[in-house]
């Protein structure tokens, strides 16, 4: 596919991977309070919050990091939804992804955490270290199992390729890595709790002690950037997952079906359980999830 | 071992015994140093003994014609002891009565600064 | 030429006319003395070089009866060397004594050339009996010359030593007189060849008897009581004079008597005591307190290294020339560091700190005196000790090798522990050189300056030369450390130009670029390293004078060990590049006692490197090409002990415990060069000497387990630990320092996958690391050069006053983070597609665990200094020097480079490795995308993609929405209450302590403990060994009859 129309899908297809994501957290707000017994703001609210904070009348900011954080912030999310083939083999929706394999996108994802970080720092509000601190923490170690998921998986596949990931996954739902080596998989998915920084995973902005966390200096337009970067990021960790153990996508609905259910499962869980704090979340990151893990990692080795 | 002389070694070898005991057991400096003589005395006396021969006379050349006749001599040499020991044993003699005058002077500047001559109270560089 | 018995008789005769002479006046009398010396000095050199040239040696008959009825002498080579080292020494020793003595009397004189008749007696005699009045002669002489001593400690030294020289000389005089019985004569040459023809019962009591005499004269162990005691109690200077004459001759004579006792027994029994002295002599002296003890102490030792050199020296399995060697090596470093004693004055270790600020000539000497002491390069031991370990290494008597370094090691424990005291600085209590007269520092300067000078030329024999840059560059930092009037900018600015004219001339010789072999790519490392660290000093000031002439000798140093092809030049350069480096680490404000962690680490490193290759040695292979040949058990031996070596030098998990704090005490100019290049040179040794050694793989019950994969693992889990640990820290060098360890570690884990991947992927970390660490190191130096502090908790929102040291800090933590799209990321991406190539799997994992602990750290140090809360202190503060941020604007547009077009690196390390490995692992796709066989990635499109997409959010964020207007500094949203003060808002102290209380079961640091007890183990051994020495006379002389009886019951007298 020649560069421009591959740059101007690539366009539609964060233009879409945003309203996704925002809609998906509008759904999730809606779910949480049904569940705790209140009506709930309405579904396309975040959408609206999007508007507010464009259309608000001052903007302010602390330095040159206050833009930086918001930069890296959405352009690790976007970029990261770039470089992971949403569809394989229609090229329209492949993105860059063969720019860089999944190495390149497990690295991409540090980057909004390393720029979110840094600006939040700059503000000097003693409020935005402390949620980085936390969120930090945690994101170690719910790598630890994600490693380890990624290090059985490449190694049952021979390839770092995101492609050849999935192609080794065609032929049925039986080829699925969540069945090939559910080891892997469970470690991947717990992991994946923490990535998405909701119950019991949300001690990094948690709104009772540290209003909003990270965030809390930023306002208009750097607010509305980094609910993009949040967007984008939380689709592009779907996808990510969908390739990996779902075997891809073969068409958009079949995308659009099997990351809601990823996403659902750690709405499912943070519904039903409390807030772990901080270091009892690495606790757990570094028991059970990195046990299967490491035996995920092990089957793959003796089944060579 | 040496037929004639058991006499001489064994009180040779009983003076550097005493000495010995004397030098490990006294605590004064000055027994210590006498010690110290006596076993040199042994020492001294063993070898003198080991180059004793029953019935021969001491290597003494009194005749000086006798050093122009080799036959002489020869003949000489077999009616005297070794010459050797006799002649290391004038050298450690010498060299003991050295020792011994150093020790004593060590024992007067001891003695001197220490004020005493107890052996024990020489040992204050340790470990 | 003159008649060598002159040498005797001449001295002889004006010893006895002195007195007389004396009545001249004082005057006269010290001239005569002197000239007598002189005159001794001048025939025994001439008498050397005549017999170097090829000269006859000189047997003299006395008496006209030859030998074996009279007595005879020999003058051979040896016997010339030893009779000019005496003279020498006696000479100076007596310019020295002419300045120190309250009142030069002529007793003093008189007994001065007795000592030196003595000695030259015993060195030229040929006879057994005329050896005992010799030794009776420099026996009377030492006493007589302790008892001028004034205090009572003196005395009582003396009547000790004396006490037992007469035990001693009984069992001399009646070993002699029974072996003369037995053989019925007294020529020693003559008796070596009848004595196996006697076949009486009591021959072995008879020599034991003699052995254990000439033992006690030795002082070695147990029978070293007294001997210590006299350098105790002693005059330094008397002790100096000793140490030149009668120790080395009757050493000699011991030499000579041992062509007596035939049989292996013998000699077994001659090494053991040998060795037991060294070793136990140098644990003992750990515990000392007092300098001149630990000198005794280190005499013994070395006394006894010598010993049990001997019989190896006999049976021609160690070169002459070692035991020459390490002979003169004593001697000078020895009676120098005496004489520096004397003229010091200070009793306890303490007494020295700072030592000679006054004399640049002095401290050097004592710096030098003491590596030469401990065998260091370029002096004269080392290369003895080389020779010895070489000869011992070919033979069957190998295993002696484990002791003897385990003793070296000892003995770097106190010298060390003693020159750490003397690189405090100079402060109220330092005593210097004062008005010392000429006289006195004559011999300290003469024979640091021998050692010196002997160093240097045989360095250079071994490195090609005067001209070899490595050379060049030592000796250019040898001037600038001498050289007192050459400011300390110059200094910086010399290295600067020598650096980059080397590193100009290297990539403009031809012949290709440097980067296409191992070692091309290291020596520009190195001087590129070097380069920057000169280019900052321009900028920010050191605070010793001695920091760029010892720099360039380290540069120098590291140049000799990449470029030299031997082994024996790389161990050269390597124990160089330690000792030089120890200094450089020491003049930190707080550096001595990390320094002397440092030292004692790096030597223990040393020495397992040296037992690696001297498997090697022992294997027939000297050069570093010849290592492929090695196979089997040598070869896993070698490996091992050399992978070891290496491995305690980065610091691996375990053996870390130096390295923390060396790297943050060192001056904030030199922490960067250690982290950056010094730390990649055990790298080097990996690569050029482990690598070439094929050790086989064990089998163990779980399968066959390949020593790289071990060696892996070592890597994997340092980086994982020293980064677990960085995240603690609370001090912004010591958290770099813990930082630069794990990274280390990972290019351990490269290097040990052994493919051509994964060695890209190390040398790759390699310059990445020290671009980035360099550039980390050097910001956060000019912010402690503005601030004044390294704590985190004292610093904060610098953004704002030294944006461009943030920029630096920025670029640097996410090239360490390997974030794309900077170079940090192609170094992760080659080490994890290595790994998995090669199929570690969970050493994958565990690394990649370990790289995002990093970002906590990463994080912590940027916020903690940069971010969060401006202190109020801190408001007029400026950015750092400009030299200072040139150094970092270089090293930034380094990163940069290597992060659009990491080809340019990545090319020459394809022929690097394709060279090595005959395959590169690494190939092309189209013209940008590098791939394997597991992955691919295009550096320029995802640099393309971050520009692209930083470029559209950052119009949006200034066109979308309104105008955003910048804030002050504590205008932050508060809960509708007014801020505390910046120091109460910045969230800066115990920055990840949840994360520490999860942690918290692994962090307890066994490894602090284990080496803590390690020492205070051997401290308790040395503390409760030295207590044998009761001080009393009695139990001395004890000792030595036990010792005869002890060695009867083992079999020696039958």
């Amino acid at each position: 596919m020649p560069l421009l129309p591959k740059i101007l899908w690539s366009l539609v297809g964060v233009l879409g991977a945003l309203a996704y994501g925002l809609a998906i957290g509008g759904i999730i707000r809606k779910v949480m309070a049904r569940i705790q017994g209140r009506i709930g703001p309405p579904v396309w609210q975040p959408y609206l919050d999007l508007g507010k904070n464009l259309s608000l009348r001052t903007a302010t900011h602390h330095g040159v990091m206050s833009f930086i954080a918001p930069i890296f912030r959405a352009g690790g999310g976007i970029g990261l939804y770039l470089l992971i083939p949403v569809v394989v083999g229609v090229p329209a929706l492949e993105n860059f992804s063969f720019s860089g394999d999944l190495l390149m996108a497990m690295y991409f994802m540090f980057f909004g955490s390393l720029g979110m970080a840094l600006g939040a720092a700059e503000a000097g509000h003693p409020h935005s270290p402390i949620g980085i601190s936390r969120g930090l923490s945690q994101m170690t170690a719910y790598e630890l199992p994600f490693a380890l998921a990624v290090v059985a998986l490449v190694a049952q596949t021979g390839s770092f390729s995101i492609h050849e990931i999935v192609a080794a996954q065609q032929g049925g739902w039986l080829h699925w890595n969540l069945i090939q080596n559910p080891l892997a998989a469970v470690a991947a998915f717990l992991a994946f709790l923490g990535m998405n920084m909701y119950a019991p995973f949300n001690i990094v902005g948690a709104p009772q002690e540290i209003p909003v966390g990270p965030p809390t200096e930023f306002n208009s337009q750097f607010l509305s950037l980094l609910m993009v970067g949040r967007a984008t990021f939380a689709v592009a960790k779907m996808v990510l997952y969908m390739d990996l153990f779902l075997g891809g996508a073969t068409s958009l609905p079949e995308a659009f079906v099997k990351t809601f259910l990823i996403y659902f499962w750690s709405v499912f869980v943070g519904a039903v359980f409390p807030r772990f704090r901080t270091e009892q979340a690495i606790r757990f990151f570094l028991g059970w999830p990195t046990v299967a893990g490491v035996a995920g990692v092990l089957l793959v080795m003796l089944n060579r | 071992m040496m037929a004639g002389n058991e006499l001489y070694v064994g009180t040779a070898i009983g003076l550097i015994v005493i000495g010995f005991v004397a030098v490990l057991t006294r605590r004064n400096l000055l027994k210590i140093v006498l010690g110290f003589s006596i076993a040199d005395t042994g020492v001294n006396l063993l070898i003198v003994s080991l180059g004793w021969l029953p019935g021969r006379t001491a290597p003494i050349v009194d005749d000086p014609s006798m050093f122009s006749d080799r036959a002489a001599l020869a003949v000489n040499a077999a009616r005297v002891v070794d010459p050797v020991p006799q002649a290391l044993v004038l050298t450690a003699i010498v060299i003991g009565v050295g020792v011994t005058a150093l020790m004593l002077a060590y024992v007067i500047r001891l003695y001197a600064v220490g004020g005493t001559l107890d052996v024990r109270q020489f040992g204050r560089l340790k470990w | 030429m003159v008649n060598p018995i002159l040498l005797i008789a001449v001295s002889l005769g004006v010893a006895f006319l002195l007195p007389v002479v004396d009545r001249l006046g004082r005057g006269v009398s010290r001239t005569v003395h002197l000239l007598t010396l002189a005159f001794g000095m001048l025939v025994s050199f001439r008498w050397l070089a005549a017999l170097a040239a090829g000269a006859q040696p000189a047997r003299i008959i006395t008496g006209g009866w030859p030998p074996p009825l009279g007595i005879n002498l020999f003058f051979g080579p040896l016997e010339a060397a030893l009779a000019a080292l005496a003279f020498t020494t006696a000479l100076v020793a007596a310019l020295y004594l002419a300045h120190h003595e309250q009142v030069p009397t002529v007793k003093s004189l008189v007994i001065q050339l007795v000592l030196v008749v003595g000695a030259v007696g015993l060195i030229m005699t040929r006879d057994l009996f005329n050896t005992f009045v010799f030794l009776e002669i420099t026996g009377i002489g030492t006493y007589a010359i302790l008892s001028f001593g004034r205090e009572r400690e003196s005395l009582e030294s003396g009547f000790k030593y004396m006490a037992l020289g007469s035990v001693a000389s009984i069992f001399i005089l009646l070993g002699v007189a029974f072996l003369y019985k037995l053989t019925g004569t007294l020529n020693l040459d003559d008796m070596a060849g009848r004595l196996p023809a006697v076949a009486v019962a009591g021959v072995g009591t008879v020599l034991l008897l003699l052995l254990v005499g000439l033992m006690a004269e030795l002082k070695l162990f147990p029978l070293n009581g007294p001997a210590i005691d006299i350098y105790d109690g002693g005059e330094p200077g008397v002790m100096a004079l000793l140490v030149g004459t009668t120790v080395n001759a009757v050493l000699f004579t011991f030499f000579k008597v041992l062509s007596l006792y035939r049989g292996d027994a013998w000699a077994l029994a001659v090494s053991t005591v040998g060795m037991v002295t060294f070793v136990v002599a140098n644990l003992l002296a750990i515990r000392q307190t007092r300098v001149r003890r630990m000198l005794g102490y280190s005499s013994s030792a070395q006394l006894g290294l010598l010993v049990f050199l001997l019989p190896f020296v006999r049976g021609e399995v160690v070169l002459m020339s070692a035991m020459a060697l390490l002979l003169l090596n004593h001697t000078l470093a020895k009676a120098g560091l005496l004489w520096l004693a004397g003229l010091h004055g200070g009793e306890r270790l303490e007494d020295w700190r700072g030592a000679f600020p006054d004399s640049v000539a002095l401290r050097v000497s004592l710096g030098a005196l003491i590596l030469a002491m401990v065998g260091m390069p370029p002096f004269p031991g080392f290369w003895g000790k080389w020779q010895a370990l070489v000869g011992l290494a070919r033979s069957d008597a190998w295993p002696w090798i484990v002791p003897l370094l385990v003793g070296s090691l000892l003995e770097l424990v106190y010298y060390f522990g003693w020159y750490r005291h003397i690189l405090e600085p100079a402060g109220e209590g330092s005593r210097g050189a004062g008005r010392a007269a000429f006289a006195e520092v004559a011999g300290i300067l003469l024979f640091a300056g021998t050692a010196l000078a002997l160093g240097v030329r045989m360095t250079a024999g071994i490195w090609g030369g005067p001209a070899s840059p490595a050379l060049l560059l030592g000796l250019v930092g040898l001037v600038l450390l001498l050289v007192r009037a050459i400011p300390v900018k110059a200094g910086a600015a010399v290295s600067l130009a020598a650096t980059a004219w080397i590193l100009v001339r290297m990539f403009l010789s031809g012949g290709g670029c440097p980067l296409w072999n191992v070692q091309g790519f290291f020596v520009v490392v190195t001087l590129g390293g070097a380069l920057v660290i000169s280019l900052a000093g321009l900028g920010l000031p050191v605070e010793r004078r001695s920091f760029w002439g010892l720099f360039l000798i380290l540069v120098g140093s590291i140049l000799g060990l990449i470029t030299s092809p031997s082994l024996l030049g790389f161990f050269v350069g390597w124990e160089l590049m330690t000792w030089s480096s120890y200094l450089l680490v020491s003049q930190g404000r707080k550096g001595t006692r990390p320094g002397f962690l440092y030292m004692l680490f790096s030597g223990a490193a040393g020495f397992l490197i040296l037992g690696g290759l001297m498997v090697a040695e022992g294997a027939g292979v000297d050069a570093i090409g010849g290592l492929v040949q090695l196979g089997g058990g040598a070869a896993l031996a070698a490996w091992t002990l050399v992978a070891a070596g290496f491995a305690v030098k980065v610091a691996s998990l375990g053996v870390h415990i130096w390295a923390p704090d060396a790297y943050a005490e060192s001056p904030d100019l030199f922490t960067p060069f250690l982290s950056g290049v010094i730390s990649k040179i055990p790298i080097f040794g990996l690569a050029v000497v482990a690598a070439r050694i094929a050790a086989p793989s064990l089998h163990t019950v779980a399968g066959a387990l390949e020593p790289v994969h071990v060696l892996a693992w070592v890597g994997g889990l340092t980086a994982f630990g020293m980064t677990l640990l960085a995240v603690f820290q609370e001090d912004a060098k010591r958290l770099l320092a813990y930082s630069s360890v794990g990274q280390v570690g990972y290019i351990v884990a490269a290097l040990a996958i052994m493919s051509p991947l994964g060695w890209t992927a190390g040398l790759w970390h390699v310059v990445n690391h020290l671009l980035f660490k360099g550039l980390l190191f050097l910001a956060v130096a000019g912010v402690v050069y503005r601030t004044g502090t390294r704590r985190f908790a004292d610093m904060g929102g610098l953004i704002t006053r030294m944006p461009v040291s943030f920029v630096s800090v920025l670029i640097g933590i996410i090239a360490l983070s390997g974030v794309p799209p900077l170079s940090g990321f192609a170094g992760k991406w080659l080490l994890y597609e290595a790994l998995m190539e090669r199929g570690w799997l969970l050493l994958t994992a565990a690394l990649m665990f370990a790289s995002v602990i990093a970002f906590l750290y990463c994080f912590r140090l940027i916020h903690s200094i940069f971010l969060g809360q401006l202190k109020p202190e801190h408001r007029e503060l400026r950015e750092a020097p400009p030299a200072l941020l040139a150094a970092q604007v270089l090293l930034m547009a380094g990163i940069m480079v290597l992060s659009v077009w990491p080809q340019a690196l990545l090319d020459p390390l394809q022929r690097l490795v394709g060279a090595t490995f005959g395959a590169a692992g690494l190939e092309l796709e189209g013209a940008l995308t590098l791939t394997t066989s597991f992955g691919y990635f295009n550096a320029v499109a995802i640099m393309t993609l971050v520009a692209v997409l930083f470029v559209v959010l950052l119009a949006f964020l200034l066109f979308a929405g309104p105008r955003s207007k910048k804030i002050r500094q504590l205008d932050i949203v508060y809960a509708a209450e007014v801020p505390p003060p910046p120091e109460e808002l910045h969230y800066a102290w115990a920055f990840f302590k949840p994360y520490e209380r999860a942690f918290a079961p692994i962090l307890r640091s066994a490894a602090t403990a284990f080496w803590k007890g390690v020492g205070e183990v051997t401290g308790a051994l040395g503390e409760a060994g030295r207590r044998i020495y009761t001080g009393d006379a009695q139990t001395y002389m004890l000792y030595a009859m036990l010792f005869i009886l002890v060695l009867a019951g083992l079999g020696l007298a039958g």
